[in-house]
């Protein structure tokens, strides 16, 4: 039993010793990304029952993919299909989207099995978020000129008030954080995306989808959704929000309260470096 | 006398015999002398106080009764304490700072390791101990998933490994059956995920492809036949159980879900398959129960060949046969299995007769 005891013992503490020379690694030296990003990208995590015992804050990424010219209409809808996700980016990431291209059937039985871990670009505040923006207010203008020529159209009317709304949370609430990129090499990644607060590294899956007979590449998740807030940025945090919820879909948009830097590391794993008010963008 | 079970099996058959030779002397078969009588009652007497000693048995049937509801008492004592453990660090650890929460982390596993041992030397029945031992299993994955956290570590299937190990090693040092199952569970879980990112999967999505618990499965079946375990109370039954369940579960979801098998084959091709798998594997499983006196194992594949034969019937009859005929079908196939077990039974004690 002494022997048994004694290997328990050291068990944990290596397991810990591990755990814990990851982390000193992945904080060594100067951050590989220094970014700073609001509550629109970072809100807190907050549960929706009056009585929630968790004491610790935490912090969702809010991301998403550029698509199309739609407005999006779930702005927390994570995953997708970005246009720049093509058989070509899929050949580079190990795929091979040929050989399932015009199968279905071998698709249906092979698609769980098919998908990468990657490292994925998070653009900030970038050209993907201006396309958004822009498509979003030509299809408001447009849906404006059309309801000029027919003014008594209510189907078109409540659709043009459906897309203002939308149009409202992408200037003042909605993420700017768009995934446009992403590769297998960390290093290369890192390199390639230097600019230190325009582009967030995560790492992910990217996993195979099949829309119009096609197979088609698409953004299943980043593995660290969360992060955590230590003291004393919590206590911060909660001195910002005073307890009200950020929440994209209220029928006024809150504007961010706060920004908050956060730094990744070596081994891409990021952490909150400061928290500071924000009193209007 | 290796361990608790086969004492305890002693004391039960010592008891057996008392109760019979009470019926053999009332019914006049057998008349012992008051020599032999007492030479019995004091080698037997000898024998228990030993057997109570080392291995705290019941020698009563009120003692079993007791036992019996210490044993609940302890299985739900043990979840419950490290459902508060859990609960009591998450409603408190936003009022820390990371390196009071890190040393708590690390020392709760610590500390319930120490009393658990603590305990243990001072209480025989190991009721006690063995509630703390499952304590400080939870405290330990609290630790790892805590850790990750706090610091925004990439989920890793190696936290698996690390729990299986230290269910393993307390399972062991405390004779402790759950943690032993909790240590099966881990172990299956990280094989299982192992075997699916080598096939593409990212590894929380293990689930996904059933297929991946079958080596666990294998491996955790066979562990009593080339890892003796003699001393430890009911250890080999558990390691089958969990083999059992870890084959047979996968085979009843992808019997009927074909989508998850990595076969190249049509869904329904592959769901036909497994669908006879099902029935030829836990067939299987029942005689070799039966052949090597694995009752567990008997008790587990029947469970499951009846399951495999009810969801059979409720594919193919649910939806055309009135309610009360499909349930008379359910009824009758259960007096049928009762009649062939009863067949099984009557020529498996005529082939004991004809040994004896």
């Amino acid at each position: 039993m002494r022997n048994l005891l004694l290997a328990a013992v050291l068990l944990v503490l290596v397991t810990n010793a591990v755990v814990l020379s990851g982390v000193a690694y992945n904080r060594a030296g100067e951050p590989v990304i220094s970014i700073d990003l609001t509550e629109r990208e970072l809100t807190v995590v907050q549960s929706y029952r009056s009585t929630d015992e968790n004491s610790g804050t935490a912090l969702s990424l809010q991301w998403q993919v550029p698509g199309g010219d739609e407005p999006t209409v779930y702005p927390y809808a994570r995953g997708g299909s970005p246009e720049w996700l093509d058989a070509a980016k899929l050949s580079e990431l190990g795929f091979t989207p040929a050989q399932l291209k015009s199968d279905r059937e071998q698709y249906l039985h092979r698609w769980r099995s098919l998908s990468r871990e990657v490292v994925l670009v998070l653009e900030y505040n970038g050209e993907a978020y201006r396309q958004a923006l822009l498509s979003a207010e030509e299809r408001v203008d447009q849906l404006r000129e059309s309801l000029a020529k027919s003014p008594g159209d209510d189907k078109l009317a409540k659709k043009l008030k459906q897309y203002e709304k939308s149009l409202a949370r992408l200037k003042v609430s909605q993420t700017r954080l768009y995934v446009v990129d992403a590769g297998l090499d960390a290093q290369a990644m890192a390199e390639k995306y230097a600019d230190g607060n325009r582009y967030l590294l995560v790492r992910g899956d990217v996993g195979l989808g099949w829309s119009d007979d096609a197979v088609t590449g698409r953004i299943e998740q980043v593995y660290v959704q969360e992060v955590h807030v230590p003291l004393p940025y919590s206590q911060q945090l909660a001195s910002l929000t005073k307890g009200k919820r950020f929440y994209t879909y209220n029928a006024e948009p809150i504007p961010p309260r706060y920004q908050v830097q956060l730094d990744i590391g070596n081994r891409l794993e990021p952490w909150v470096a400061s928290v500071s008010p924000l009193v209007q963008e | 006398m290796d361990n608790k079970q086969k004492a305890q099996q002693r004391a039960d058959q010592i008891q057996a015999f008392y109760d019979e030779v009470k019926v053999l002397e009332a019914d006049r078969v057998l008349q012992l002398g008051a020599d032999q009588r007492e030479a019995v009652a004091r080698y037997h007497e000898g024998l228990l106080k030993r057997l109570t000693e080392k291995f705290d048995i019941d020698t009563s049937s009120r003692q079993k009764q007791l036992s019996t509801g210490m044993k609940i008492a302890s299985f739900i004592g043990a979840l419950a304490l490290a459902a508060s453990v859990f609960f009591l660090f998450y409603q408190f650890w936003g009022y820390f700072t990371t390196p009071v929460q890190v040393s708590l982390l690390i020392s709760a596993p610590l500390l319930t390791l120490l009393l658990t041992w603590w305990v243990s030397q001072r209480e025989a029945t190991g009721y006690f101990a063995r509630l703390l031992g499952m304590v400080s299993f939870a405290c330990f994955v609290l630790n790892l998933v805590m850790l990750g956290q706090i610091f925004n570590i990439t989920p890793s299937d190696k936290a698996l490994l690390a729990w299986a190990a230290y269910g393993f090693l307390l399972a062991y040092a405390f004779d402790v059956r759950l943690l032993l199952a909790m240590g099966i569970l881990s172990l299956a879980g990280f094989i299982a995920a192992r075997t699916g990112t080598w096939s593409g999967l990212y590894w929380l999505s293990v689930g996904d492809r059933p297929e991946n618990f079958f080596l666990p499965a294998l491996i955790i079946f066979t562990v009593p036949l080339w890892l003796r375990q003699q001393y430890y109370s009911g250890f080999s039954p558990i390691y089958r159980v969990f083999g059992c369940l870890l084959l047979l579960i996968p085979v009843l979801v992808l019997s009927n879900w074909g989508y998850g098998s990595y076969l190249p084959w049509d869904a329904p091709v592959i769901e036909g398959a497994y669908q006879v798998l099902g029935f030829a594997v836990s067939a299987g499983l029942i005689a070799l129960g039966i052949r090597r006196q694995w009752p567990e194992v008997t008790n587990t594949a029947n469970g499951f060949f009846v399951l495999f034969l009810y969801t059979k019937f409720f594919d193919w009859w649910w939806d055309i046969m009135p309610k009360y005929l499909f349930f008379l079908v359910i009824a009758l196939t259960s007096l049928l299995l009762l009649f062939v077990y009863k067949r099984i039974r009557l020529q498996s004690q005529l082939s004991e007769d004809g040994r004896a």
